[in-house]
């Protein structure tokens, strides 16, 4: 993973966060102190299906491990679609 | 520029020609040295605001909409795409779009007398200038730069279709091609006194045809061809910031008022008219489509209003030169309604993944008024009657034109630079990977 995705995945990881649970983290140190990213990620595990599923692909390349793959954002953990998705999965209208 | 770079760029141009040589034929009407005092100063003033407001319309208009509907990864890289459009089309205009489509030439294509606008004059010592036989109260600078406009917004309008995943090395070479083949000899063919479609009766007052049928048809190839978006479909897009989308289509709605009643060419009746339907036009479709989406959804929406705004706009388009109030408030509410399903019923059925909906509003909206116009023309109001038979065959001619020569360059940039950026590159969104930007 480049640095430019690395840095694309911790912003990502960042809005999520901040979305879901209203916490600030810090990117930059996020990319450069191992111990923070654990810390974050255990955060995030604790958070959303979103946050969920970005910690683990931030945690995946921490460890040098492929990515997994995405799960479709728009879907809850029981498979139906959040309130706000459903309505853009086929398109904007 | 020298003599000698013109003959280089004549010779060049003749030997890439598709077209037949008979094509090169001069007709005799055309652009022409005139006194300062056939020039009416209201005209004048009327199509330089014009021109303003159509420019308006893709920067920043159509840029923003298009923005707004994105997701935040391809933000910028969206907006970009109509501006670098603004300055791409700009050149290709002055070097030969502009001698080609719009000097008479033959019945397909115009001919080379304004090779990078050669010919074109303003004589201050002798208050000569130079006019368009098309516009011939207003100096031909400002007549090149209103049809400008209009060459910028079409092929910027396509790239809705294609949103959050082309590469944008081969959105610049389409786009070039695109104007080139497509654009200017359709603008020929419909509204240059000698082309064909022309000839043939049909009526398209300020591009439903030349513009939108034609950007939207291009649109869906587009769509087909760079396939659908990694997780169309199973996840939702969840557009950036309708607000910057409210203030595009705002911004689109107000530079219609240049686009259709610039169109007359004049600051005269005509252009009144067409300033009155295309307001009744637009509004008619927005309430229109918000009372569908209503009766269908439980809830009307922004992005809802603004796209039966634009559906109405593009509608009246082709009729606004042409239509009564009652024939406006027909053809608004008929785009609503059809472009509703044209985004929505039409867009599931076919499978593609047009991002925006170029398809479903521009060329359904752009084929309800052309064929439209065919039934409510008043000769009362543009000197002529409509034919709905005459326009839609029009309509389909230019659909299938720009569709099937769309094609042939998407096909041809496939096998040489590549339509799609990868998967990790659209992953991360075009805004990083393509431009080394991101929205905060």
């Amino acid at each position: 993973m480049s640095e430019s995705e690395r840095f694309a995945l911790a912003a990502r990881l960042y809005s999520a966060l901040k979305r879901s649970s209203g916490r600030v983290i810090d990117v930059l140190w996020l990319l450069q102190n191992e111990v923070y990213a654990q810390e974050v990620i255990r955060l995030a595990r604790a958070a959303d299906a979103e946050c969920n599923e970005l910690a683990a692909r931030f945690e995946a390349q921490l460890r040098g491990l492929p990515a997994p793959k995405p799960t479709p954002a728009a879907h809850t953990s029981t498979g139906a679609f959040t309130a706000t998705g459903a309505h853009y999965v086929r398109g904007l209208r | 520029m020298t003599e000698s770079l013109r003959a280089v760029l004549k010779c060049l141009l003749f030997s890439a020609a598709l077209l037949p040589a008979t094509v090169l034929a001069q007709a005799p009407a055309g652009p022409m040295l005139v006194p300062g005092a056939n020039i009416s100063a209201g005209d004048t003033a009327w199509m330089l605001m014009a021109t303003v407001l159509v420019l308006l319309m893709t920067i920043p208009g159509l840029a923003l909409f298009y923005a707004g509907m994105v997701r935040k990864k391809n933000v910028l890289s969206t907006a970009l795409q109509s501006f670098a459009i603004c300055g791409l089309v700009t050149l290709i205009w002055v070097v030969v779009g502009y001698s080609l489509a719009f000097t008479p030439g033959s019945q397909f294509l115009g001919g080379f007398d304004r090779l990078l606008l050669d010919g074109l004059a303003y004589i201050k010592a002798t208050g000569e200038l130079t006019v368009s036989h098309l516009a011939p109260t207003i100096p031909e600078s400002v007549y090149v730069m209103f049809q400008l406009s209009f060459a910028i917004i079409t092929p910027a309008l396509i790239t809705g279709a294609f949103a959050e995943r082309m590469k944008f090395k081969s959105m610049l070479l389409f786009m070039v091609f695109w104007t080139l083949f497509v654009y200017v000899p359709v603008a020929h063919w419909v509204w240059e006194p000698t082309g064909w479609l022309a000839k043939l009766g049909v009526l398209d007052f300020a591009g439903g045809t030349v513009v939108h049928i034609n950007a939207g048809a291009a649109g869906l190839v587009c769509a087909f061809m760079l396939g659908a978006r990694s997780g169309y479909g199973r996840e939702a897009f969840i557009p950036y910031n309708l607000t910057f989308t409210l203030i595009g289509a705002s911004l689109l709605w107000v530079g219609w008022f240049g686009f259709n009643a610039g169109s007359a060419a004049a600051a005269d009746g005509r252009a009144g008219m067409a300033m009155l339907v295309t307001q009744i036009g637009a509004a008619a479709a927005s309430m229109t489509w918000l009372a569908v989406e209503w009766l269908r959804r439980g809830k009307g929406s922004l992005l809802g209003a603004c796209s039966g705004a634009v559906a109405g706009l593009v509608a009246i388009t082709p009729a606004s030169g042409f239509v009564d109030v009652p024939g406006a408030l027909a053809i608004g509410a008929a785009a609503g309604a059809l472009c509703y399903w044209g985004a929505t019923g039409l867009k599931w059925a076919m499978g593609a993944d047009d991002t925006l909906d170029v398809f479903g509003i521009h060329a359904v909206g752009g084929l309800t008024g052309a064929v439209l116009t065919g039934v409510f023309a008043d000769a009362a109001i543009g000197g002529v009657s409509g034919n709905a038979l005459t326009q839609a065959l029009g309509a389909l001619v230019v659909l299938l034109y720009s569709a099937l020569v769309s094609f042939v360059i998407l096909l041809a940039l496939k096998f040489t630079v590549g339509l799609r950026v990868s998967r990790d590159d659209e992953e991360i969104g075009l805004d990083l990977s393509q431009h080394g930007e991101a929205v905060e």
